[in-house]
Order: structure tokens, then C-alpha cells, then sequence
């Protein structure tokens, strides 16, 4: 567990936490530029000298203003991805790999898996300079990785990076989130990385909490709404694959409750993976519709009926233990006589779900 | 012209020896200076900044005349420098180093500071999140990327050592074979009447020297950004 306990107190910002984050997993913090994402983990680091507080991981303190600690940043054994990556300019990719590396400590990842999961084999002998945006963030990463942190921070590490990078690196964090035993702290302000990785969300605003729990819980509620730019009432899905069909191009996903049928995705059978559906893309038929080229359809039990924006009602949908959310109109709603309990049908294209990392 | 005279030999000789001793001198205690200018923020810390500029604004004469009231044989250090160890630094090739070297510590200070100054924080930052301490910080990341302020400070170092006329005269003298530089010696030959031609010789010898001066700098600065990954494409 990290307990972030502090404040920091700057002309014009003041910074006050009172967190307890979860010692596995991603934690995304999340909030506008000002909100104090940044400065939360230069202190985590100790780059930055809280005015007063508690530090803790795992129960061991890295800073404590009332005892006195204040643990020196290179003692505190937390690696650390910048959003510039902060290579060092004169040393090779391999040099610059090999910076942290405890003598007495086989890091895990080991060097050689560090580097072939990061995809680094062929830069090694190069300088930082000759490297892309996005192979500069990869071995910043794996620099990170080889110091054998006991917490990974990862400042905005997508942010200096065009869309087509992006997409290029996002794949190694998803990786490594699913290799590490050691808790991600990730700070972005992009609402659509945080769905890809995050377990668990931090919202800042202007230096305080706002909410913090379960990703899936708060991109549901709807208080959040104006936080994220959009509505992005979804339902998130836990699933196996269960079989690829090259002929057909589909993929069917296992769940509780049935089968999601998808466009084939890249992945072997087996593999845990997270859907998301957007509850405006769900509708509801009140018979089991015929001929229709809407491959997912599931009889489901009505459990709430919730006003949501303007006009507009959130349904939450049960099937075994999942929950879908529907969004409909208030129109449709009385026109299909919907209430609590009606068992009905919910219908999405495959087009629909969005394959998030597990 | 193809064959110099032992006064142009000796000054030649002198003048690179007096140029490399002060900057032997000048370097280690030039980027301590600058890197306590650049990095530590400590009540005085203008006092030391102004001392170091001093040798700049001066009058070269006046600080030849200090190093004297200071390292002459009855001057405070001096005295005791040479009552126990037995070292007397004026009227010696020795105090010709040093008054070149105190001419040329502030250019040495300042490209060297410059230098420090424009390095990225951050990358200092980041070797400590990777567990480096603060002097595996100055040895690994700080000095090298500093390095081209370094040779910077030198190359003008040097050629104010190889230039130092009025602190050197006024603190050890004209002295030939021993104090006697090649501006000193080329001072000199101006001074007699009649034929230029010595005076012309010392003049075309002070510019070899300060071209070979040049271009040795221009490829160890080729050199280092190239050690520094600053040439973009650079594979090796």
C-alpha cells in the first residue's frame, strides 16, 4: 500500500493529499494541467520536498515531517519514466540502460527480457539522438525498469508523442502491466489511456482529491461527466477469448452471461481482455429480434432506470453477474412501457465494443 | 628564417610552458568555482562571484603588483612559501604561470559556468531516481555534458596565457630563459631601435602558435559533441 499524506504548499498552488493507493496494479492520477498530478509524484520521488506529511510505501516511510525522514531521492529505489524521457544525450541506448543497475540485484524483468520486450536489441550501440519519439520513451522505460524500483511512476510518458506513436507504445505499457509485480503510478490527463490501463483512478482538481476508486466505477458516475470531456457512461466487461475464426474474421469473448461476438482481434485464445460498450450504443428490443445483422443480443432483467442527461435515461441491464448500460430516450422508455424487473433484450454491434487491455 | 635563434627557442618554449602550467592550475580549481557559481546558493555567494571577476576588470598591471605584495620573497605568502618549503615563486617561471593564471580564471570560470548553466536540470534528476549520488551525478552526467564549456574555458584560457603581458612583467620581471614570454621578448625587440626583423620573426612565431592553438580546439570540440550524441544521425 502507498499512503501519499502531505501537503505542499506553493506561491499560488497548494497541493493537499490525503491518498491511500493499492500496492498492485495501475493507478492513473488523472486532472488538467495545474491540478498537481506532476508535482504528486516529483514528491512520491522525492524530488520535491513536501512542507509537511507522510510518504510511505508498503509501511516504510520515505518521508515523515513529524520524524524527521526525509529519505534522499536515489535511496528511495522508485523508478521513474519522464514525459520527456530524459535520456542522457552522451551515453549510448545500452549505457543509458544500464545507468540504475544495482550490483547486487538481478532485476525482473532481467537486462535481456527488458530489452526484448521493449523491442530495444537493435538500438542498443546508438545514441538517444538517432531514436524516435516513441524508442526514446521505450528505453527510458526499460532504463526505469533496470534500476529494480519498488514503484514504477510514469509521468504522462504518451503526451510528447504524436497519435501514430502512441499507438506504437501503448501496447509495451500494456505489457508490462501484465508482467510487473510491482504497482503503477501513471499520470495522464488522457481519459482514453486510462481506460486501456488503469485499475484504479485519482481525480485531481486544483490540488485536492476529487474521487478516487475503480476506473469502471468512476467513468460511470455521472457527476464525473464534465472531468472527462464527454459523457462515457459504459459498461466494462471482463472476458476470455474463447475462439478466433480466420475464416469469418470473428472473435467470440467469453463472459458471464454469454458470448460477445467481435471483429477478430491479435490476441491467442486464452487471453484476458476488457470490453467496453458505450451505453449509447446499446438499444433495447422487448421481443427477441429476427433477422437482423446485430450479432450480440442478450435477454436481460431491467434492474434501474436512472434520468441521465437531457431528455435521456440510463438503463442498468443485468445478465448473470454482468451489468450492460443502455442509454435511451425518455420517449422510448414510455413508449416500450419499460420498468424495473421487465426482462427485454439488449442488442450492440460488434462495431461497437472497444477491446481495452486486461 | 628557417633557423631560430636560442632567445626565440627559449621564449617559445616558455611561453607554452607558462601557458600549460596555468592552466594545469586553472582548470580543477575553475570548474569546482563554476560549478559552486551554478549550483549552490549560500549567503556571499556574490562576494566569490565578484573576487573571481576581479582579475578581469583590473588593471593587469595592478594584479601583477598584488601577486607580488602577496608571493614576492617578503611578501605573506611568499615568505612563508619559501621559509618552509624552500619555494620562491617571483622573478620565476613559476610566478609567470600563476600571473597568467589568475589573468585567465575568470574567462576559464565563466565559459565553464555557461556551460553548467544550460545543462537540463532534469537529466540530473533523473540519474537520481536511477540511484545515483551526488558525485556519481557531477562524474557521469554534470562534467561530461559540461565538457564543451570546459574546452571552451581552456582554449581562452590559454590564449590569455599566451597573451599575459602586464601582470606578468609587473610580478616576475623580463627575465630571458627564465620569465621572458614571447610577448615580453617581442616588447623587447620593439624597444631597440633599427632593424624589425627579430621583432617580425616573434610576431610570425606568436601567430603559429596561436593558430596551432585554434585548430587543436576546433577538433577536440569536434570530437566531444560527437562523444556527446549533439550530431544528429551519429551511429558508432
Amino acid at each position: 500500500m502507498i499512503e501519499a499524506k502531505f501537503n505542499v504548499d506553493r506561491e499560488g498552488f497548494t497541493l493537499q493529499l490525503d491518498l491511500e493507493l493499492p500496492g498492485t496494479g495501475v493507478t492513473a492520477l488523472f486532472g488538467q494541467s495545474g491540478s498537481g498530478k506532476t508535482t504528486t509524484i516529483n514528491v512520491l520521488s522525492g524530488l520535491i520536498k513536501p512542507n509537511h506529511g507522510l510518504v510511505s510505501i508498503n509501511g516504510k516511510a520515505l518521508f515523515d515531517s513529524d520524524k524527521g525522514i526525509n529519505v534522499a531521492t536515489e535511496k528511495r529505489g522508485l523508478g521513474y519514466v519522464f514525459q520527456e524521457g530524459r535520456l542522457f544525450p552522451h551515453l549510448t541506448v545500452k549505457e543509458n540502460l544500464l545507468y540504475g543497475l544495482k550490483p547486487n540485484i538481478d532485476p525482473f524483468p532481467s537486462q535481456k527480457e527488458t530489452i526484448e520486450l521493449l523491442g530495444l536489441t537493435k538500438f542498443l550501440h546508438r545514441k538517444p539522438v538517432s531514436l524516435s519519439g516513441g524508442e526514446r520513451q521505450r528505453v527510458a522505460i526499460g532504463r526505469a525498469l533496470l534500476c529494480s524500483p519498488q514503484l514504477l511512476l510514469m509521468d504522462e510518458p504518451l503526451a510528447a508523442l504524436d497519435a501514430a506513436r502512441k499507438q506504437e507504445l501503448l501496447p509495451y505499457i500494456s505489457k508490462l502491466k501484465d508482467i510487473l509485480n510491482i504497482p503503477i503510478i501513471y499520470v495522464s490527463h488522457q481519459i482514453q489511456e486510462i481506460m486501456n490501463l488503469a485499475d484504479t483512478l485519482v481525480l485531481l482538481e486544483n490540488g485536492k482529491v476529487l474521487e478516487q476508486g475503480p476506473v469502471d466505477k468512476i467513468i460511470n458516475n455521472p457527476k464525473m461527466t464534465p472531468y472527462f470531456g464527454e459523457n462515457l457512461k459504459s459498461s466494462f466487461i471482463k472476458c476470455i477469448i474463447e475462439n478466433n475464426d480466420r475464416n469469418t474474421s470473428v472473435t467470440k469473448l467469453g463472459f458471464d452471461g454469454g458470448l460477445i461476438t467481435t471483429t477478430i482481434l491479435n490476441k491467442p485464445v486464452g487471453s484476458h481482455v476488457r470490453v467496453r460498450i458505450r451505453a449509447q450504443d446499446i438499444a433495447v428490443s422487448i421481443e427477441q429480434p429476427q433477422d437482423i445483422s446485430i450479432a450480440n443480443i442478450f435477454e436481460v432483467k431491467i434492474k434501474t432506470i436512472e434520468p441521465s442527461e437531457e431528455g435521456f435515461v440510463d438503463l442498468s441491464l443485468i445478465v448473470k453477474n454482468t451489468i450492460f448500460w443502455a442509454r435511451l430516450t425518455k420517449t422510448s422508455v414510455t413508449t416500450l412501457k419499460l420498468t424495473p424487473g421487465g426482462v427485454v433484450y439488449a442488442l450492440f454491434k460488434s462495431t461497437a465494443i472497444e477491446v481495452l487491455g486486461h | 628564417m628557417l633557423t631560430l635563434t636560442q632567445i626565440e627557442i627559449d621564449a617559445f618554449y616558455l611561453t607554452l610552458k607558462v601557458a600549460l602550467f596555468s592552466i594545469a592550475i586553472c582548470l580543477p580549481i575553475g570548474v569546482t568555482v563554476a560549478f559552486i557559481l551554478s549550483r549552490a546558493s549560500f549567503p556571499g555567494k556574490w562576494l566569490l562571484d565578484g573576487l573571481v571577476h576581479l582579475p578581469l576588470v583590473m588593471p593587469p598591471v595592478v594584479v601583477g603588483y598584488i601577486l607580488l605584495i602577496l608571493l614576492g620573497k617578503r611578501g605573506i605568502i611568499g615568505e612563508w612559501l619559501f621559509q618552509t618549503f624552500d619555494i620562491t615563486i617571483a622573478f620565476s617561471w613559476k610566478g609567470a604561470a600563476i600571473a597568467s593564471a589568475v589573468m585567465a580564471f575568470p574567462l576559464m570560470v565563466r565559459a565553464v559556468r555557461l556551460s553548467l548553466d544550460s545543462i537540463d536540470k532534469g537529466l540530473e534528476a533523473a540519474a537520481r531516481t536511477l540511484g545515483a549520488n551526488n558525485i556519481k551525478v557531477f562524474f557521469t552526467i554534470t562534467l561530461p555534458l559540461s565538457l564543451p564549456g570546459v574546452i571552451a574555458g581552456t582554449i581562452l584560457a590559454f590564449a590569455r596565457s599566451l597573451g599575459e603581458f602586464g601582470a606578468t612583467i609587473t610580478f616576475v620581471s623580463n627575465i630571458p630563459g627564465e620569465t621572458q614570454t614571447l610577448p615580453l621578448a617581442l616588447y623587447n625587440f620593439t624597444q631597440i631601435p633599427g632593424d624589425q626583423t627579430p621583432a617580425i620573426r616573434l610576431l610570425i612565431i606568436s601567430l603559429i602558435l596561436a593558430f596551432g592553438a585554434l585548430i587543436a580546439s576546433d577538433v577536440l570540440a569536434r570530437r566531444v559533441n560527437k562523444r556527446l550524441g549533439l550530431n544528429a544521425g551519429e551511429r558508432d
